[in-house]
């Protein structure tokens, strides 16, 4: 190609030009898609601190597990479900009693059922520390609105084995209250309130309650928030 | 104990000096940091670059708008680290190549029928120049190299690396590909010295 015609290509491409109209819409889409990765990250990392201290407490719990009973010299042996519950008994209480076969029966059955042993382990709780109660709102709110949620119930008691699921509308709901709430010293013990079970595919549960005066509560946090 | 020391350096390297190790080289976190462009930022750098090339192999503005987005959405889903402007402007003429020849053999162009919509481009003036007219006349598989050679300037090395094909291939299809247009350009009476 000559010289010529290689700067008349260059001339013919650098008269042509993308639509301003198509321009515009490309920098909205750009926009939203920005937007959207950098919430996403940031939902990333929360989740990942949540995960870490889950996972964290996870490893001192089975830690203690072994070593306590190792240190306290118990011979553990799985083939006998009584034996753990037979060392551990405190003859002086009936509760704990009770209570200590009730756990070794589930401790034996675990370990007596060899499938189970690759059971998963369950998050029992979210962590919020290190955060403020309109934080923790917060997060709350980032939780039902993502995907980890598994489903909703809302009760009028704090009982939810007959409750209804509610509807992704209401929750997103729920989330812009939970967003926009601040601490509060109102209980709103006063007003009529409707109790909610919040349960996540990582099985943290959570439970808290909104008052018809804006309250918002959640008691395994005393937390007590108000909706602006 | 040969792979504990190696494995330390390599983590005191990150944390004390911030150095990113790829295979391309090394290159500072800050710079990686640097390179967050916003939308608006995006569309003045790459855009019409994204677009031309669409538009010299497709014909088609339509065509060329559709590559232009889903090729600059790409960057941005992407966790692609870059180092230095020529290795970005490297992988989204690569990624526009793929996406190019992808669109240009899917179902739904080969189904589609031909559409010309050549009144529909916009130029900065109102006469299309012999060289565009014979570009859309010259074999589709000689457009992109020829482009990325006269248009972009782009070395024949590095067209190879971003078209996938060796240096034999793109020196040949671009000899190939100049000839043609020089013998379309003479059918249409337009000078070639």
């Amino acid at each position: 190609m000559s010289d010529r015609t290689s700067s008349e290509y260059k001339n013919a491409f650098d008269k042509i030009e993308p639509r301003a109209e198509f321009l515009q819409s490309l920098e909205e889409t750009l926009d939203k898609e920005i937007a959207d990765r950098k919430r996403s990250k940031i939902k990333s990392a929360r989740n990942l601190g949540i995960m870490t201290a889950a996972a964290a407490s996870i490893v001192l719990v089975l830690g203690a597990a072994i070593i306590i009973p190792t240190l306290a010299g118990i011979d553990f042996k799985p083939e006998n479900p009584g034996s753990i519950s037979e060392s551990s008994i405190d003859d002086n209480s009936k509760n704990d009693n009770d209570n200590n076969n009730h756990a070794s029966d589930d401790f034996n059955n675990y370990y007596a059922n060899s499938s189970a042993v690759t059971k998963p382990l369950e998050i029992e709780d979210w962590n919020t520390e290190n955060l403020s109660p309109a934080e923790c709102a917060a997060l709350l709110a980032d939780m039902l609105s993502g995907d980890g949620l598994s489903y909703c119930k809302k009760s009028d008691t704090n009982v939810f084995t007959s409750a209804e699921q509610i509807s992704d509308a209401e929750i997103e709901n729920i989330a812009g209250l939970l967003r926009n709430a601040e601490e509060t010293d109102e209980t709103g013990d006063n007003s009529a309130k409707s109790f909610y079970m919040a349960v996540f595919n990582n099985d943290i549960v959570v439970k808290f309650t909104v008052s018809e005066s804006g309250v918002i509560s959640i008691p395994a946090k005393n937390i007590t928030l108000k909706t602006n | 104990m040969q792979p504990f020391v190696s494995l330390y350096s390599v983590i005191s390297e990150i944390k004390y000096r911030k150095v990113w190790r790829t295979k391309e080289g090394n290159f500072s976190l800050s710079e990686k940091f640097v390179q967050e462009l916003t939308a608006g930022e995006l569309i003045g750098k790459y855009s019409r670059m994204i677009y031309r090339l669409a538009y010299s192999r497709l014909q088609n503005v339509s065509d060329a708008e559709d590559i232009t987005q889903d090729v600059l959405l790409k960057l941005v889903r992407s966790d692609k680290t870059f180092k230095d402007e020529e290795h970005r402007k490297a992988w989204l003429l690569k990624v526009a190549v793929n996406t190019i020849k992808t669109f240009a053999t899917s179902a739904y162009r080969r189904h589609s029928a031909p559409f010309e919509e050549a009144e529909n481009v916009t130029y900065t003036d109102n006469e299309p120049s012999g060289v565009e007219d014979a570009v859309k006349r010259l074999p589709e598989k000689y457009r992109i190299v020829i482009h990325l050679f006269y248009y972009e300037d782009i070395p024949i090395n590095k067209i190879a690396k971003i078209i996938g094909k060796s240096e034999g291939t793109v020196k040949s299809q671009l000899s190939r590909g100049r000839d043609k247009l020089k013998e379309i350009l003479m059918e249409g009476g337009y000078y070639v010295g």
